[in-house]
């Protein structure tokens, strides 16, 4: 536990320090983070629209979007990860949305809702503490790919590196242990958030 | 993130993370092409933070209305505690009774004080304080601040060059360094009577950060002969910050688009501001250096010796 508290105050102090040189105009510290996340931010804009050309406009949408108004990221409330993760997500939305394809996705995303008892979980620490659990379940490959994105904040290169297997299989270890949790963890689903 | 985070929150970072999976790797291209975007979108160099522009007046009249208000907060046994340069309180603000005579001087049209000491031209006064009351050092620096105000009131040439113990500069930027003074020892009152330090109001520190960058190659030079041909960048955070590009050999300005440097330096304006005023170091100031310390260390050393004392 100390290990895993230890490992999200580091990531936060370092999206903390690239927050504040983004709102002081250090233009290295948005390479720094399109290098950190820009695949993931890619990814992630790619699965909604299923168009490379678009998700690449959501990638140039969400980065300019983090530099010219820094301010809009409290490192309080999220990591930067899932801060660019939302924000990439909701242009990608938009953008499909305005395409020909928009009645269709809608009805997917309409499939897809936000269950209630996603919002009404009052008892944070007992949600902290099933997801705790769900991980522990996992397979101990999956696990520590697991506990390096999320407890320590690490993108998947750097898990790959810090247990020394290929990025790839850094991904399909995290595809094989969504699936899991999306299983276990029923309506504290994580497909959409 | 937060320390105790909702259990919403708690999901959506794990969402996210487990969504590294659906990473992709950027066509070659694509980090170019929003690096341009974004920074032709908003410059960079400068901070976000929203700051009215103060006159160098300005500055210096707040700063010293600043520095009254905690002067008349003190009681006599804090005048007597020691400070910078074995000059207790009331030293203290002797030396500032004789900077301000001579600066009230200098806009009268006395050239006489524009090459003297800093710290020789006013020791006399400083040194003339021990045994009078503290009341009544007070009120002479308050006669002499007012009176500095009344003759800044009558001009309208803040553009002019002027020249000021040892230092030439237009008008406006120099009381800008004149605010820097009063800042600095309000501060040096503060440590010496146990009162915490107190930024500079945002307006004020802007004008501050701006002199002392722009300054940076000066005191880089002063600093030693052989300092590396090299850039660093300097990232001051919070109100009054923003990002420079400084050439040890060359000049300062702000950053630029995707410029290469030697090294970054991270660190809050005000701190960076007590370094310029040689009451902090590269150690003490929490700055965060990238790559080359060195070049750090000589950034640093060149802005403490800006400092006037």
């Amino acid at each position: 536990m100390l290990v895993e508290e230890i490992g999200r105050y580091i990531a936060g102090v370092q999206d903390r320090l690239l927050a504040e040189r983004l709102r002081a105009g250090d233009d290295s510290a948005l390479a720094e983070v399109f290098d950190r996340h820009g695949a993931f931010v890619l990814g992630q804009a790619r699965r909604v629209t299923g168009s490379t050309a678009a998700a690449e406009d959501v990638v140039q949408e969400v980065f300019t979007a983090l530099w010219s108004q820094p301010d809009r990221y409290d490192p309080d409330r999220a990591s930067l990860r899932t801060f660019l993760g939302v924000l990439a997500h909701r242009r990608a939305v938009d953008a499909v949305r305005s395409s020909a394809r928009r009645q269709a996705r809608e009805d997917v995303f309409e499939a897809a809702g936000v269950p209630a008892e996603w919002r009404d979980v009052a008892d944070a620490t007992a949600v902290a503490e099933t997801v705790r659990c769900a991980i522990e379940r996992l397979p101990e490959d999956q696990r520590r790919a697991i506990e390096l994105a999320f407890w320590h904040g690490m993108t998947h290169p750097e898990v790959a590196a810090a247990l020394e297997i290929p990025e790839g299989t850094v991904k399909s270890r995290l595809r094989l242990a969504q699936a899991k949790l999306r299983d276990w963890l029923g309506p504290l689903t994580l497909e959409t958030v | 993130m937060s320390a105790n985070p909702s259990a919403t929150d708690l999901l959506t970072e794990l969402h996210y993370a487990l969504a590294e999976a659906d990473a992709q790797t950027p066509a070659g291209g694509l980090r170019d092409r929003v690096l341009d975007a974004a920074t032709d979108g908003r410059a960079p160099g400068f901070t976000t933070d929203p700051v009215d522009r103060v006159t160098g007046a300005t500055a210096f009249r707040r700063m010293g209305d600043r520095l009254a208000a905690l002067l008349g907060e003190l009681d006599d046994d804090e005048w007597t505690r020691p400070t910078v340069r074995d000059l207790d309180v009331s030293g203290l603000v002797g030396h500032l009774i004789g900077v301000e005579r001579d600066f009230a001087a200098m806009l009268q049209g006395d050239m006489s004080v524009g090459d003297a000491d800093h710290v020789e031209a006013t020791q006399a006064t400083a040194l003339a304080q021990a045994g009078r009351p503290p009341s009544a050092t007070r009120d002479d620096w308050t006669r002499a601040f007012a009176h500095t105000l009344s003759l800044l009131d009558a001009r309208a040439d803040a553009a002019r060059d002027v020249r000021f113990h040892g230092i030439a500069l237009p008008l406006d930027e120099l009381l800008v360094a004149r605010a820097f003074e009063l800042w600095t020892h309000d501060e040096d009152v503060r440590r010496a009577t146990g009162r915490a330090v107190a930024d500079p109001e945002p307006g004020t520190l802007t004008r501050m950060t701006g002199l002392a960058t722009g300054l940076l190659p000066l005191g880089v030079a002063l600093a030693g002969s052989d300092a590396p041909d090299v850039t660093a960048r300097l990232v001051l955070t919070g109100a009054g910050g923003g990002t420079w590009d400084v050439a040890l050999r060359g000049d300062a300005s702000r950053a630029r688009p995707r410029v290469a440097f030697a090294s970054r330096v991270v660190v809050d304006a005000a701190a960076f501001c007590r370094v310029a005023a040689n009451r902090s170091d590269l150690t003490r100031s929490g700055a965060v250096v990238t790559d080359d310390v060195r070049v750090a260390e000589w950034l640093f050393a060149g802005a403490a010796r800006l400092a006037l004392d």
